[in-house]
């Protein structure tokens, strides 16, 4: 059996996915870096799909970069996380641009055999910090800043 | 956001999640069978999906019988339940037609007010109320 999940943010939740996922990342371990503001938002290119974002940690910093695909993912992944989605470990996820924001995708082919994967556990990720209770540490404080 | 989450099963795979339901759905709860072969599978309608069934209990009953859509999301959900996937209750379920077997959608709106996952559901023994998000 296979199972397609999609999905859908609008590119405001996209702004709020992006937010939470520089917070968790780049805001160091002060509270107030744990927050971000977004300034700015701009798709580069859809196919890959890559954009900019500019914007303001919560103790001054500002920071500009470049978010790729994978980090998108890491975004999606850091939301389902935290509200508690399970999502499986072994499917295969992309994201794409879509009329009215974006769409992460995940697709499992022989869901029987990976159902026992299927968990809210951390996932793993090369930047998803290693043991349940790191992964406390770094991203129990993030939060979405709009 | 909104989440759509589609699960696509053979006709093979219908009959097994199935003979699956039909099992847990015996009326003999003292002397059950303990397994169902279908034989026969045919699709009396496709919207809404019905499918029709001819099959035999491992003790030599036979029975024939008509699977409304309702049954169907009560098999699927079924087939979640024995192999521990993880599945939103407050998603609208619904299962469609498609070239070659049937599939299972799960519509989640709202996905930040209402995540309300379920996790490692052991049975399902009743169908999940169809398109209803206030289910529980």
């Amino acid at each position: 059996m296979i199972e397609v999940r999609r999905m859908r943010a609008t590119d405001e939740e996209l702004e709020s996915l992006i937010c939470n996922l520089i917070a968790s990342e780049y805001g160091g371990d002060r509270d107030r870096g744990r927050t971000f503001s977004l300034f700015e938002m701009t798709y580069i290119s859809t196919q890959p799909l890559k954009l900019t974002v500019s914007g303001q940690f919560g103790d001054g910093r500002q920071i500009s970069l470049t978010v790729t695909p994978d980090l998108i993912i890491g975004a999606f992944i850091i939301f389902c996380t935290n509200a508690g989605i399970p999502i499986s470990r072994r499917s295969v996820k992309s994201v794409s641009r879509d009329r009215n924001g974006i769409a992460f995708d995940m697709v499992v082919r022989n869901l029987e055999f990976d159902a026992a994967g299927a968990t809210s556990d951390p996932i793993d990720c090369a930047f998803l910090p290693a043991t349940p209770n790191d992964f406390k540490r770094r991203f129990g404080a993030g939060r979405l800043k709009r | 956001m909104f989440e759509i989450r589609r699960m696509r099963a053979t006709d093979d795979e219908i009959q097994s999640l199935i003979a699956d339901l039909v099992i847990l759905d015996q009326d003999d709860r003292n002397n059950p069978a303990t397994g169902f072969t279908v034989n026969q599978m045919a699709y009396a309608s496709e919207c809404p999906v019905v499918v029709k069934i001819a099959g035999r209990f491992d003790d030599g009953r036979e029975l024939a019988v008509d699977i409304q859509a309702d049954r169907l999301v009560a098999a699927f959900l079924l087939f979640c339940g024995k192999w521990q996937i993880p599945i939103c209750q407050g998603s609208a379920k619904s299962v469609t037609r498609i070239s070659g077997g049937i599939a299972f959608d799960m519509v989640v709106r709202n996905l930040t007010d209402d995540p309300n996952p379920v996790e490692k559901t052991d049975c399902v023994f009743v169908h999940d109320s169809c398109a209803n998000p206030n289910y529980s």
